[in-house]
């Protein structure tokens, strides 16, 4: 569907200014897509901001003050050491925002070289590549990073970052072979190589920039999923440092207190990760309905 | 069709085979050695040569894979070092467990999604259709955790609808045993549904645009009999496919279900094994859910073959 619609609005610089205008019409006038600006807006200012916008230290002890009740002073309560909830949600924001952005990139642009060479060069090239994303997509996200972490000694954030982009990388190649199966076949490609250009100038120069809108619709996509990832990595405690004020390893260090009636410390770093993955997909959906009618 | 099958077949055997291959990398062929990894950092160092002399791992990376793989193909995985069992014997009740939960959630999910799914087709473009896309998408983005947590809080804490483990006590009754797994399915149902209703909509909306939909329409029957009889028929195929390769996936959603709700399925099984650096178990586990994971989508595309008459008729597409 997305690579016929991409082949069919094949058109000139100043008809693709109107495109563009056209989208962002739509954009500012989708709720949905306004909405997820909005959240994902808040927890990127949160991210930026950091320590700087959280009322209290996020990682000063006060034992004394342990499990109190959201109030004035504490906004959404104290953990099991007494600091402050409300401050380590917003600080929470920045670990889980550079490891999901981080890892999307990396798979998008590893994933976007893979599948502009396999889908342009076909035959056995594209055969084996496409073979090896069918077995590593015949293993779930979070089973293919437990496998990794176990295998490496100390899974630090850059290791977690790297491990999700790797993953995602067979997932992108899949989505952007199929927009280069259409637009290889088109009279510009067939153009450029009467002109004997060389494949690399064909591939990056030519055909990348044709199929940028599906690879920007995947990358926010797989934004989401990266958020889904990491928060279930950090969650399962085999993530990053659970001293760390992460959202996931809140939820879980704070799950079992749930019982005694103490909800506060695990309902807000999980309501936390639920608005920015609804964020993103929110604006993922607003970027699909624009680009691909 | 009978090329079909065989290119199909071989396909899902060479899945398989990289599939071990990834396994067995991640494990063995990576820097550090597994004795010391198992050990951890400040082990004896002639422990860990002993270690690795059981373990086979001092020999040659090929040699190593050949045994490891011959009796892989036997279904031995070794025994489990933390355990100190046959990994077979951990394996199976584990397997089972997550088999009862994962079926439980897929007989949940799979009427409610298509059903959502028809629905939102029906009513293409309203609020209704824009509603249970949305909704349902985003809440596939919603890690299980999250929505386990919020359950919890809702139907466990607050109201005493529901109990919390996933596991009734030994000796309860039927009823209550999925009583018990209710919260840990509900939280797999809310993360599957939007996909699955996504593709059936997608499904429904092709096949009320086709020809044929007009012509059984135009010839007078009933509305009713035209949705039933002409256009789930040929809507519900992709959904099929769909279907099958959650099913696959869902091992992913199951480790972190298992271990909020503390049950003893494959997932809390393959995340106890990542957290002891427990080498055979983990390998096993991962092996058996990627099996799933192939053996579900070769299904489907049976299935989808025998649903298509195209296909089954050796059509060259």
């Amino acid at each position: 569907m997305t690579d016929a619609a991409v082949a069919g609005t094949r058109r000139g610089g100043a008809e693709l200014g109107v495109v563009r205008r056209e989208r962002w019409a739509l954009l500012r006038r989708s709720p949905a897509f306004l909405i997820g600006l909005g959240l994902v807006g808040l927890w990127v200012a949160g991210a930026v901001l950091g320590s700087w916008a959280a009322p209290k230290d996020p990682q000063a002890l006060d034992p004394i003050h342990k499990h109190q009740h959201p109030s004035l002073a504490h906004w959404f309560g104290t953990d099991v050491l007494g600091r402050d909830v409300f401050s380590r949600v917003i600080v929470g924001s920045r670990s889980i925002l550079l490891i999901a952005v981080g890892a999307t990139v990396i798979g998008t642009i590893l994933g976007t070289m893979l599948g502009l060479v396999s889908g342009y060069f076909k035959g056995i090239v594209d055969e084996v590549i496409m073979r090896l994303v069918d077995a590593l997509l015949a293993m779930p996200v979070i089973v293919v990073a437990l496998l990794a972490i176990a295998a490496l000694d100390h899974p630090s954030n850059v290791v977690v970052t790297l491990i999700i982009g790797f993953v995602f990388t067979p997932i992108i190649a899949r989505t952007v072979r199929a927009s280069v199966l259409g637009e290889a076949e088109l009279d510009y490609v067939a153009a450029a190589k009467l002109r004997t250009e060389r494949a690399p100038h064909i591939l990056f120069v030519e055909l990348l920039p044709n199929i940028l809108p599906p690879v920007i619709v995947e990358f926010t996509v797989r934004l989401g999923y990266a958020i889904f990832a990491v928060a279930t990595l950090s969650f399962l405690g085999v993530g990053a440092s659970p001293d760390s004020p992460d959202w996931g390893s809140q939820v879980a260090t704070h799950y079992s207190f749930i019982n005694q009636g103490i909800w506060w410390s695990s309902l807000f770093p999980a309501a936390a990760i639920a608005t920015l993955a609804v964020g993103v997909n929110l604006l993922a959906d607003g970027l699909v309905e624009a680009f691909e009618r | 069709m009978k090329r079909f099958l065989l290119r199909r077949v071989l396909l899902a055997f060479l899945t398989l085979w990289l599939l071990t291959g990834v396994v067995f990398f991640a494990s063995h062929a990576l820097p550090g050695n597994v004795a010391q990894k198992v050990l951890g950092p400040f082990a004896d160092p002639e422990g860990v040569k002993q270690l690795n002399h059981e373990l086979g791992t001092d020999r040659p990376i090929p040699q190593q894979y050949v045994t490891w793989i011959a009796k892989t193909v036997r279904l031995d995985f070794g025994r489990s070092l933390n355990y100190d069992r046959p990994v077979t014997e951990k394996l199976r009740p584990a397997l089972g467990y997550s088999a009862r939960l994962a079926l439980f959630a897929f007989v949940l999910v799979v009427p409610i999604s298509i059903a959502g799914g028809i629905i939102a087709a029906m009513k293409r473009g309203r609020f209704l259709d824009r509603f249970i896309t949305v909704a349902g998408l985003s809440a596939a983005v919603v890690p299980e955790f999250v929505w386990g947590v919020l359950l919890v809080l809702v139907f466990g804490v607050k109201l005493h609808w529901l109990p919390v483990p996933g596991l009734a006590p030994p000796g309860s009754s039927v009823f209550s045993q999925y009583k018990h797994l209710l919260m840990p399915a509900l939280c797999l149902v809310f993360v599957l549904f939007g996909y699955i209703a996504r593709i059936t909509r997608a499904g429904v909306i092709e096949a009320i645009d086709a020809d044929y939909t007009r012509t059984a329409a135009l010839k007078g029957l009933t509305s009713g009999q035209v949705v039933v009889r002409h256009v789930l028929r040929n809507a519900l195929v992709p959904t099929i496919a769909v279907v099958a390769t959650q099913l696959g996936y869902l091992l992913g959603g199951l480790i972190a279900v298992e271990y909020l709700f503390n049950y003893p399925g494959l997932g809390q099984l393959l995340l106890n094994a990542v957290k002891k650096r427990d080498f055979p178990l983990l390998q096993a586990a991962v092996l058996v859910s990627g099996t799933v994971y192939v053996v579900a989508t070769f299904a489907a595309d049976l299935l989808y073959m025998v649903l298509n008459p195209r296909l089954r008729q050796g059509a060259t597409s």
